[in-house]
């Protein structure tokens, strides 16, 4: 009863949208810890998945509050269906660090965007994105740093970067898919989404243009349908069972 | 999982430095005194320390592959992220432990490719499988337990370095500890699934646990290199007693059972019995155990443990996928301005 | 990416050709306003920027803390590691470039903050900063010139997360520790075993 009225309800809905990035984004990421490219930048990676594990667990804390439900319960235990991220999120990156990379950066400068908007919201959410903001900020100019550093750094890091910016392109613009709740219309917040798309694609394509990279940016058709009204690819299917691979041994257990 | 110092340190090395100096230093370590960069040392402790530093970073950078695998099946977000965060801390002492041996003479490059060509080694106990959720409880309640009794010792030592990134790396064990507690006691206190899991792991893990501190030291070890320079301060057997004061009756409170096991070349036990010899000596406070299987810890030593070949794999595969971001910034300078 | 880590991979090919290692990073960090930097640990970063992100993602987030400082390694000139406290010396003056000082209490110990002195060069540096921080209590004294000091913060943005960190830390487990032991030990058995993991091992 309790799911099912913040599933329906529209702000939950966008809120679960950017929360349900961050959680599969960090969990994905999470995965790196110990194996990325550099020690530093391992570390880095790793802060900044805990960074996004614990941004969407504010936003499952407060939707838990508004619907007397468990943050564990609403991160973990939802039908398939009722997950609303976009799909670029779980794209594998089959131990690639550009896939990875590049994916991040594309999820993290549309997701500083979201927490801009969230945080103009009276109340308590509004004020938990506000501080959330300032350190999704942080994560936008880490990322543009390192577009940057290894679109120049060589030929070699720059085809790879321009291989990885091809292949999650076509992906991106569902980020941008209204999640239903009877958003779909919905102008106001999801919010002026043209407005948005074209404030996300200038910030990407000036990174691109310094990092000597090339990338054109389509906003889908409101009607296309993805992640964000729960028809999710495989890979989404997978990460999911993955993660919720351990709870499911025991599902009324503590752990 | 936590690092450790070596447990098997070369102790039988000839000594070919200025006995005057040699008689200095070795007075000055009798007297407590901690030895800094610019001091004089023998070159054969710069060696030994390059040694037991570099062997004690590869053991956090391994370590960080076996609870790795179970990052992304944390059933909970507070696991999730503590889990993230503990190997995320295996790495940074890694990187730390990397600029100690740095500073006493070697790349952290050459370090790396040595590691994921198996020149070197790294601790024993990463050798062994974590098949389950509960392994992590295990290795982070058992393993960090024994970790943090060996290394506060090692902040006991003498090398000033090393002593300060042993302080540093003290206080985040403690977290990792903790949650370790944390999870025995909640599976523990859970289902019977959950009950016969974490047995299970136990069964695994304490054999494990008890090799962790490596084997009986020579009679006059005290009178030999490792401990003479404070290297290490504590015997391994005093080390193994202590773990077993602390962690034995802890367990039996919790409702696990202390078992002696065998074991499949996998690292899978294949049968177990109670350890009849578990018992409190009132006379000495010491808890008696039965010593693990030495034969084992030798030949996972040598290289033919369970999963040798395959922690050394995938290291090697993470330093070869990563390879070309490494050249991309190699050289590269980008200027910011200095802070006012 | 899992499914990579279960696999097991064969190499028979060379291993890539080697990098150089990178510039090596000093880190301070200020737990409070006020306080002073003290020692937190080092890192590699080829250049200034990412020597302060990377400072920030790891040891700005060890523990709570409000500022961090790093400098390169080879900015920075350590004096003698004393064996006794170092003896105030008789060199003053306010010439030269500003350097910043650390102290440095025990040998083993972390170097800090302890003000600026000005000098043309890194030795003269030192003598004016042991005759103006030697207080009988200290044993080394490290000079870096200011300028060659890099400050994570100085944009004033957050360093701690305003997000729960409890997690990473061993108080956020103590209470729900403490409650779950209630069930297999009395209360006298468990807090001479807290006790002991206090004094003995943490």
């Amino acid at each position: 009863m309790t799911m099912q009225t913040m599933l329906t309800d529209p702000l939950a809905a966008m809120l679960l949208a950017a929360a349900d990035d961050l959680l599969m984004l960090g969990h994905v990421q999470s995965d790196w810890t110990g194996l990325a490219p550099i020690l530093e930048e391992d570390i880095a990676a790793s802060a900044m998945a805990q960074d996004d594990l614990s941004h969407a667990l504010v936003i499952y804390e407060f939707l838990g509050g508004e619907h007397d439900l468990d943050p564990d319960t609403i991160a973990f235990d939802r039908n398939l269906e009722d997950y609303r991220c976009c799909d670029l999120v779980t794209v594998p990156d089959d131990f690639d660090w550009s896939i990875s990379l590049c994916k991040r950066w594309l999820v993290a400068s549309y997701s500083k965007l979201g927490f801009d908007r969230f945080a103009t919201i009276e109340g308590d959410i509004g004020q938990r994105c506000a501080r959330l903001r300032d350190e999704a900020a942080i994560h936008v100019a880490h990322l543009n740093n390192w577009i940057i550093r290894l679109g120049t750094g060589s030929q070699e890091s720059n085809d790879r970067l321009q291989q990885a910016i091809n292949k999650l392109i076509p992906e991106a613009g569902m980020l941008f898919e209204p999640p239903d709740a009877g958003l779909e219309q919905d102008e106001s917040f999801c919010c002026g989404r043209q407005e948005i798309f074209e404030e996300w694609v200038d910030q990407n394509i000036a990174t691109l243009s310094q990092a000597n990279l090339q990338g054109t940016f389509t906003l889908p058709d409101r009607e296309a349908v993805g992640g964000r009204r729960g028809i999710h690819a495989d890979h989404f299917v997978e990460q999911f069972e993955e993660m919720t691979e351990v709870r499911r041994t025991e599902p009324s257990a503590a752990w | 999982m936590s690092g450790a110092a070596n447990p098997v340190m070369p102790s039988d090395i000839t000594i070919n430095a200025d006995p005057e100096k040699l008689a200095e230093f070795e007075s000055r370590i009798a007297d407590g005194v901690l030895i800094e960069p610019g001091d004089w040392m023998p070159d054969e402790y710069r060696a030994m320390m390059l040694r037991m530093a570099e062997h004690h970073a590869n053991s956090e950078i391994i370590g960080a592959l076996p609870e790795g695998e179970w990052i992304t099946r944390a059933p909970s977000m507070l696991r999730k992220l503590a889990l993230t965060a503990k190997v995320q801390d295996e790495v940074g002492h890694g990187q730390m432990l990397y600029r100690v041996s740095q500073e006493l003479g070697k790349s952290r490059d050459d370090m790396l490719r040595d590691l994921v060509t198996g020149k070197t080694k790294y601790h024993n106990c990463f050798n062994y499988p974590c098949p389950t959720w509960a392994d992590i409880a295990m290795v982070q309640w058992l393993i960090d337990g024994a970790a943090i009794m060996n290394q506060k010792t090692l902040a006991d030592g003498a090398y000033g370095p090393y002593v300060r990134t042993m302080n540093r790396i003290n206080m985040e064990e403690a977290f990792h500890f903790k949650s370790g507690e944390d999870m025995v006691l909640t599976l523990m206190s859970g289902t019977k699934g959950q009950k016969t899991m974490t047995q299970q792991a136990f069964d695994r893990w304490w054999p494990i646990s008890l090799m962790f501190f490596g084997p009986e030291d020579k009679p006059n070890a005290e009178e030999l290199p490792p401990m003479k320079w404070r290297m290490k301060v504590e015997r391994n057997d005093s080390l193994r007693q202590r773990f077993v004061n602390r962690f034995a009756p802890a367990a039996i409170d919790l409702g696990l059972k202390i078992n002696i096991v065998t074991k499949d070349e996998k690292g899978f036990v294949t049968s177990t019995k109670p350890d009849e010899a578990i018992k409190l000596d009132d006379s000495t406070g010491n808890w008696s155990f039965t010593e693990p299987d030495w034969d084992e810890f030798w030949r996972v030593i040598r290289g033919n443990g369970p999963c040798n070949a395959h922690r050394v794999a995938l290291r090697r595969l993470s330093y070869e996928q990563g390879a070309w971001v490494r050249r991309a910034i190699a050289n590269e300078e980008v200027a910011v301005p200095p802070a006012a | 990416m899992s499914k990579i880590r279960e696999t097991f991979i064969n190499f028979d090919a060379d291993l890539p050709s080697p990098t150089p290692d990178h510039r090596q990073w000093v880190v301070y960090t200020c737990k409070r306003a006020g306080a002073p930097y003290k020692w937190a640990g080092y890192l590699e970063a080829p250049d200034t920027e990412l020597a302060l992100q990377y400072a920030r993602e790891h040891y700005g987030l060890d523990e709570a803390c409000i500022g961090i400082i790093c400098h390169d390694h080879t900015d920075g000139t350590d004096g003698p590691y004393g064996l006794e406290p170092l003896l105030p010396g008789e060199a003053h003056g306010d010439d030269g470039d500003c350097w910043t000082v650390f102290t440095l209490v025990h040998r083993g110990g972390n170097h800090q903050t302890a003000g600026n002195v000005k000098a043309p060069d890194a030795d003269t540096a030192l003598q004016r900063a042991t005759s103006a921080f030697a207080d009988g209590k200290i044993r080394s004294i490290r000079v870096v010139k200011s300028d060659r000091i890099y400050m994570t913060n100085d944009d004033e943005s957050p360093i701690w997360p305003t997000h729960d960190m409890t997690y990473k830390l061993a108080k956020g487990y103590s209470k729900n520790v403490r409650a779950k032991w209630a069930r297999f030990r009395d209360e006298r058995t468990y807090e001479q075993y807290r006790k002991e993991d206090i004094s003995k091992h943490f």
